[in-house]
């Protein structure tokens, strides 16, 4: 599958810090993200891609992949309305 | 009158700022750009308060000011502006003012060079430059600089508000006056009762802009008349007044804003502070709304960041170039909040101003802080 095409910069304008927040220092909005979610976040801004992600949340929760990937896609969504 | 020495540092510089109202709704520059130099390291100098009206709050805040001292209105002309500046300044000398409102630029644009001899620093753009971002001729300005911008035109009748949008100007629309005060309306009983405010309060000409949703994302640096942008510092509105001004507002880092700035700089090669208004409508283009000519109400952020724009003004006014000021790379995420609060102020003191239109403690220099 197919991850939704999210923008480069506006990606890596999120600096996330130690508990989950996370600052857009071009709009100023912030965001809380999930331990999880924190994890992707920064694989994505890392270019990694969706099955790497979701292989590795699997393996950090110590869960199926089939419930990882929903959670994935889900979270790549919302990233791709709010950075839009 | 003596000119004064030149070779005094800046930050022993006696400075006088106009702007000192602190309204809650729409607040001047004044006081904020009095608290970003009283927090410059190193500054001792005094802070001369400019006034037009009696409860300006900046007349008896010691923390801000050393003294305060009223004007007479913008209307009176150049002429009485620097007659009464004459008279303040004999007892409370300056090294340098920073005009810190709209109305009274051309005034100061006009004594520049009479307030030049008598040894006082002023950064002030040329009168063409001024004229250039004026409202009416925004649109003009945002194509030479490659900027969108909202049609805008000048209105001389409150009948267009009638049908208007026979014309393309659909509600809601933004009622502006030339200088101050803008409201977003949407029907036409609503645009002719604010027309009519427009005209009671600030006169012809009145302005209709049309309306753009978005997020308002504003910038200001200071010119040095090269096009070059110095020290700029953005900032995201996040609480509004009733008049839309931040209550509450966040540094951000904004590479359209800072392109979109660094045209304009270049295409009025401006002096002195400025500050752009833009909004990110909902396709993402960045829409030049207004230029203000001088430093905004919300300037003490630019302290917070690290670029402390009251405090370079001074560095450049006393021969310092772009690259020697200090200035701190983006800070993103750092917030301000705006919050009121009451000074008591003595019959005295009031009285004090009303007969001789200045105000001075024997107190204000126990009570500004180190």
């Amino acid at each position: 599958m197919e991850m939704p095409a999210l923008p480069g910069e506006r990606l890596g304008a999120l600096v996330l810090n130690a508990n989950g927040h996370a600052f857009d220092s071009r709009t100023g909005t912030s965001y809380r993200f999930n331990p999880p979610a924190q994890v992707a976040l920064l694989m994505l801004q890392d270019g990694k891609s969706r099955q790497a992600i979701i292989e590795t949340l699997a393996d950090l929760c110590d869960q199926p992949e089939a419930a990882v990937e929903g959670g994935v896609d889900h979270l790549v969504d919302q990233l791709a309305r709010y950075l839009a | 009158m003596i000119a004064r020495s030149r070779q005094r540092h800046w930050t022993a510089w006696n400075v006088a700022l106009t702007g000192i109202n602190a309204r809650p709704d729409n607040p001047g520059p004044g006081c904020a750009v009095a608290r970003c130099l009283r927090q410059t390291t190193a500054f001792r100098g005094q802070l001369v308060g400019l006034a037009y009206a009696a409860l300006d709050a900046g007349l008896y805040l010691r923390e801000s000011c050393d003294s305060g001292h009223l004007l007479p209105y913008p209307a009176t002309g150049a002429a009485a502006l620097l007659e009464r500046l004459d008279e303040i300044l004999r007892d409370h000398p300056v090294d340098a003012i920073v005009p810190c409102l709209d109305a009274e630029l051309p005034n100061f644009i006009a004594i520049e060079g009479a307030l030049e001899q008598r040894g006082i620093h002023l950064l002030l753009p040329r009168r063409r430059q001024l004229r250039r971002r004026d409202k009416d001729r925004l649109p003009a300005l945002a194509a030479a600089a490659g900027v969108a911008t909202p049609p805008v035109q000048c209105l001389g009748d409150e009948r267009f508000f009638d049908h208007c949008g026979a014309d393309g100007w659909d509600y809601p629309l933004v009622v502006k006056g030339a200088c101050y005060d803008a409201y977003v309306v949407h029907s036409a009983q609503e645009a002719r009762q604010r027309y009519r405010q427009m005209v009671a309060n600030w006169g012809y000409p009145v302005l209709v802009q049309k309306f753009v949703h978005g997020d308002e994302i504003n910038l200001t640096a200071l010119g040095d008349g090269s096009g070059t942008m110095i020290g700029e510092v953005m900032m995201r509105k996040q609480a509004l007044t009733d008049k839309g001004k931040a209550w509450a507002g966040v540094a951000i880092d904004d590479r359209q804003l800072l392109e979109a700035g660094r045209r304009l700089f270049d295409a009025l090669k401006w002096r002195g502070p400025l500050e752009i208004e833009m909004l990110r409508d909902d396709a993402g283009t960045l829409q030049l709304i207004e230029i203000n000519p001088r430093f905004p109400a919300w300037i003490y952020l630019a302290h917070g960041v690290g670029r402390n724009l009251p405090a370079a003004l001074l560095a450049l006014l006393h021969g310092a170039r772009p690259g020697q000021l200090e200035l701190a790379p983006p800070r993103p995420g750092i917030t301000f909040i705006r919050h009121a609060q009451e000074s008591i102020v003595t019959l005295d003191e009031i009285a004090n101003l009303a007969v001789s239109g200045s105000s001075s403690g024997s107190h204000a220099l126990a009570s500004r802080a180190a």
